[in-house]
């Protein structure tokens, strides 16, 4: 007991609660990002994509081969590696998601199958070792005791634009308008004149961006290997049981929850903790209220 | 030439046959009311024109071959749809709901539009920010109607509209029809089981039984027609 409260007391430490608010915010944003898509795809073709994780992998990969290989400076290798993953996976749509709409169950275990193909496709094509992208700055932001690395600061701000931009796109445009409506009624929005063809490549392509840009940043924090995307995928799983599956304001309240909850348990108790709370609390959600704490029974 | 034909028309799912051998016209600004009970084959038949359900037989429009198009093609030839259960999208706002089914317009021409389905629906307009699915279900067939009326059709397709509605609140949707297809110059096909409201509301009519065509003529004169009277009015 005296060990559990010593070890709350570190989170007291200026320095220490600086550093779990940034992370808080940095792993947050990053959650939302890859389980924005995730609940995208759910709500508007219902497939459940257990490939997900692996488009944040493309998007690392390309982001460390574009600063590393060809020296692209970060403000531009970013944006054109996450737009790079986001077009070419269009082929795949084709070759592979588009069977899958509206057809839950099958679409579980096909992309469970396109998961593990990519993953070791990944390990063919670069091995398993771990690669680093170059930090987008080595400077540190001093505010009183606490320590704020400016790479940190910058996916931070980068993950929250995008946010912004998602909502601003979601609300604000047509074509917001028409994944909205389909996301409710597909076939009645096809009546009224939403081509629900081509929305579904549009929210398939953003769904993508969104996932490529979380690796993106992912792999500016930590590691860059095939199995990259293990974590951003079960971490989305937990954001969209978390908030409700299909709703756009359960996978932000799910990220901010998993994100912080994360760096607040990891950093008094560890990852292991953090990992078996936060699952723990996907199976009592499961029992007890599955629709989430954002979405809505599905009848 | 009429605005809509529809000849041999047959729909199947599976085993089951939705409709066969339905034929019927619309010409320009007319009410043609298709009246039948459950699964006589109203809903198959509003299916098969707006290109939801694969058919045999021949559906135009202007003119126009409609076989193979998508149904978001369809309404883009200027057929809007009114679907049975009204289908509004619940989570969206009344105003959404509208801006939706203007969707295949050109943006500036919304905001004029929208006023003009608040002109007809007054209650619409006092809701507009409210979510669909909070609205009672009178207003939510206003709302199906008026969305169907966004795109500017030139014939409107409504399946069910009194269904489980109050009859005052059915005689008040009859008038605003009639209104509006005065003012928009609209086609309209009517699927109904309220044989009497659709009648009265019609200048021909069908008669769907089992999928089949059962009789077909002036609305007065089948409201006067002993079989009819007894089959579908209960008198």
């Amino acid at each position: 007991m005296l060990d559990f409260l010593s070890r709350l007391e570190i989170l007291l430490n200026p320095t220490v609660l600086g550093q779990v608010i940034v992370n808080g915010i940095s792993l947050s944003a990053i959650y939302i990002l890859v389980a924005l898509g995730f609940t995208l795809l759910f709500g508007i073709m219902r497939v459940v994509n257990f490939a997900h994780g692996e488009f944040a992998m493309l998007g690392a990969f390309a982001f460390y081969h574009l600063t590393k290989d060809l020296n692209w400076p970060w403000m531009i290798a970013l944006p054109a590696g996450v737009i790079g993953v986001a077009a070419a996976s269009l082929v795949l749509e084709w070759l592979v998601f588009r069977w899958f709409y509206q057809r839950m169950f099958e679409s579980m275990i096909g992309l469970l199958g396109l998961n593990m193909m990519l993953i070791y496709g990944g390990v063919l094509l670069w091995d398993t070792h771990e690669r680093n992208i170059p930090a987008a700055s080595q400077e540190v932001l001093m505010l009183g005791d606490i320590i704020i690395p400016i790479d940190r600061l910058i996916v931070v701000v980068i993950a929250l634009a995008a946010l912004t931009a998602f909502y601003l796109f979601i609300r604000h445009t047509r074509a917001g308008l028409a994944m909205r409506a389909a996301a409710q009624d597909v076939e009645t929005a096809e009546t009224q004149g939403v081509d629900t063809r081509h929305i579904y490549k549009v929210a398939f392509f953003v769904a993508i961006l969104l996932a490529a840009l979380a690796g993106s940043l992912w792999g500016q924090i930590y590691a860059v290997s095939p199995h990259l995307g293990e974590r951003p995928l079960m971490m989305a799983f937990i954001v969209v049981i978390l908030g409700g599956m299909g709703s756009i304001p359960g996978a932000a309240l799910g990220g901010a929850l998993l994100g912080f909850t994360e760096s607040i348990v990891g950093t008094a108790f560890g990852a292991a903790a953090s990992a078996f709370l936060s699952f723990g609390v996907v199976i009592v959600l499961l029992v007890f209220r599955p629709w989430g704490i954002l979405g809505t029974p599905e009848n | 030439m009429p605005k809509l034909s529809v000849e041999g028309l047959k729909v199947t799912y599976g085993p089951i046959v939705g409709t066969e051998g339905v034929g019927f016209t619309i010409d320009e600004g007319e009410t043609v009311a298709l009246i039948g009970s459950n699964g006589a084959g109203k809903s198959s038949t509003l299916k098969a024109i707006l290109g939801m359900v694969t058919y045999e037989g021949r559906v135009t429009y202007g003119g126009e071959d409609l076989k193979g198009l998508k149904p978001s093609k369809v309404m883009r030839k200027g057929i809007g749809f009114s679907p049975e259960g009204r289908r509004v999208f619940p989570q969206l706002s009344v105003l959404d709901n509208l801006r939706v089914g203007g969707i295949s317009r050109p943006q500036a021409e919304l905001p004029e539009r929208i006023e003009r389905i608040y002109g007809y629906f007054p209650r619409l307009k006092e809701r507009h920010s409210q979510a669909a699915g909070s609205l009672s279900g009178g207003e939510q067939q206003m709302l199906a109607i008026g969305r169907a009326l966004m795109s500017k059709p030139s014939l409107i397709m409504l399946d069910e509209p009194s269904l489980g509605l109050a009859p005052v609140i059915v005689e008040r949707i009859g008038e605003v029809l009639t209104e509006i297809q005065k003012t928009e110059g609209l086609s309209v096909l009517l699927a109904e089981q309220n044989a009497t409201w659709a009648l009265s509301l019609s200048k021909r009519a069908v008669i769907l039984d089992l999928g089949r065509i059962r009789m077909t003529g002036d609305a007065e004169k089948l409201l006067d027609d002993p079989e009819v009277r007894r089959a579908y009015l209960g008198i």
